[in-house]
């Protein structure tokens, strides 16, 4: 009798475990929180939250003001080493693809800087001129208050942390923004995905 | 550890106790989880261990529930493997750093759904299954160890790239020291175990000459 319910326990547990292990890594396909993230946003667009920016050029001014119908959105500080190099190449890539596919009116690039103490309007249009960026359509800004970074990048689970040799690290992506919606994040190495969907949202 | 959880049942509770609070409610637990491998080596042990404790010191009334639901350890053993699997996903450990409930559930889960019944099962469990339970947690070991140090992505958005080289290196150390460690019994103990094994039907045979005998036996 309790030999049966023993191996009934057991069973149970068993089949427990592994429905645990499959809604806990999203049915085998996120196992890192980097995945699950972009997964979500893909799953449940996030509203971008409406913040003050100050540009290089225009000074403080509402997220609002992009309005084009997609804005591609990354995360950056001027002084990066790494990884915002790539970031930087990949918007200049596409600004080219974007300038060439006719679409300077439809698409809106955005780099926003979280280092708010070293990234001050000078630094942004230098970054802007390492790039060969076009103003109509490249713009570089930084956010106006620490409220308002952590507002943005808590919502869209971007994690920066500080490091001592690079200055920060953090989690890439290009953010995609239809309708004041956030959604979908491209990696870096998914240039043509980026295009063939900016290419689907505008026909 | 057994008769020494018995013998001071109170100093051990108190070990356990202090080890839990100092790791949830002290910054110590925030000064581990700055580091991968210090979380993933050291905190997460030192909570399993102190769900052990606890499991050592209630044996009694453990033992009761475990004749009815957890007999040879297999059920406990299953509970332990899911539980410690779900912390050892990248994005678990991750979130345990970012979410509180997470954290919670982590901080709770690892001594009671781990330790826990671990301590209770492990005894229960059958010498082949125990072989087969120690082989498996190598091997994740291996895996992850291997993971971590070839990954050219972090698998934590909270921790960098060199601490998480760092702790794959530290899998693989201690997944070799525990490799030797279980090694060196089975080579060492199998000349005096097989007699044992063999004068099972003639207690009073201790010497190996008196073993060929039934032996013999056994082979007619």
């Amino acid at each position: 009798m309790s030999k049966a319910l023993s191996t009934l326990a057991s069973i149970t547990v068993l089949l427990g475990g592994l429905a645990t292990l499959y809604i806990a890594t999203d049915a085998g396909t996120a196992w890192t929180s980097e995945s699950a993230r972009k997964l979500d946003i893909q799953k449940n667009p996030k509203l971008l939250p409406t913040v003050e920016l100050i540009g290089s050029t225009v000074g403080r001014h509402s997220i609002d003001k992009y309005n084009k119908p997609v804005i591609l959105i990354d995360f950056i500080y001027t002084q990066c080493p790494t990884v915002c190099i790539g970031l930087g190449l990949e918007f200049r890539q596409l600004q080219n693809d974007l300038l060439a596919l006719g679409y300077k009116d439809q698409v809106q690039l955005l780099s926003i800087s979280f280092d708010l103490i070293n990234d001050q309007p000078e630094q942004l249009a230098n970054y802007l001129n390492r790039f060969n960026a076009d103003p109509s359509i490249w713009a570089a800004t930084v956010f106006g208050s620490a409220a308002e970074k952590s507002q943005v990048l808590d919502e869209l689970g971007v994690i920066v942390i500080p490091e001592k040799n690079v200055g920060f690290v953090h989690n890439t992506g290009i953010y995609m923004v239809h309708k004041g919606k956030v959604i979908n994040v491209f990696e870096l190495n998914q240039h043509h995905q980026l295009l063939e969907a900016i290419i689907s949202y505008l026909g | 550890m057994n008769t020494i959880a018995h013998k001071e049942p109170f100093a051990w509770l108190a070990t356990a106790f202090t080890v839990f609070s100092l790791i949830t409610l002290s910054p110590l637990g925030h000064w581990l989880e700055s580091s991968m491998p210090m979380h993933v080596l050291v905190e997460i042990p030192l909570l399993i261990i102190s769900g052990a404790i606890l499991g050592k010191l209630m044996e009694r009334p453990l033992k009761r529930i475990s004749r009815q639901i957890n007999i040879g350890g297999i059920t406990g053993m299953l509970i332990a493997s899911f539980t410690l699997a779900v912390w050892m996903v990248p994005r678990w450990l991750d979130a345990s750093l970012t979410l509180q409930w997470v954290a919670w559930s982590k901080y709770l889960s690892l001594p009671l759904l781990v330790g826990l019944p671990l301590s209770i099962s492990w005894s229960q469990l059958h010498p082949i299954a125990r072989g087969v339970v120690k082989i498996e947690f190598l091997s994740m070991l291996f895996r992850l160890g291997w993971l971590y140090i070839i990954s050219p992505e972090r698998l934590c958005n909270n921790y960098l790239l060199d601490e998480q080289e760092l702790l794959g290196q530290g899998f693989l150390i201690i997944g070799a020291a525990l490799s030797v460690t279980w090694l060196i019994p089975v080579f060492f103990t199998y000349s005096e175990r097989a007699p044992e094994r063999l004068t099972s039907h003639s207690p009073e045979s201790d010497t190996l000459e008196n073993n060929a005998i039934p032996l013999l036996e056994i082979k007619r």
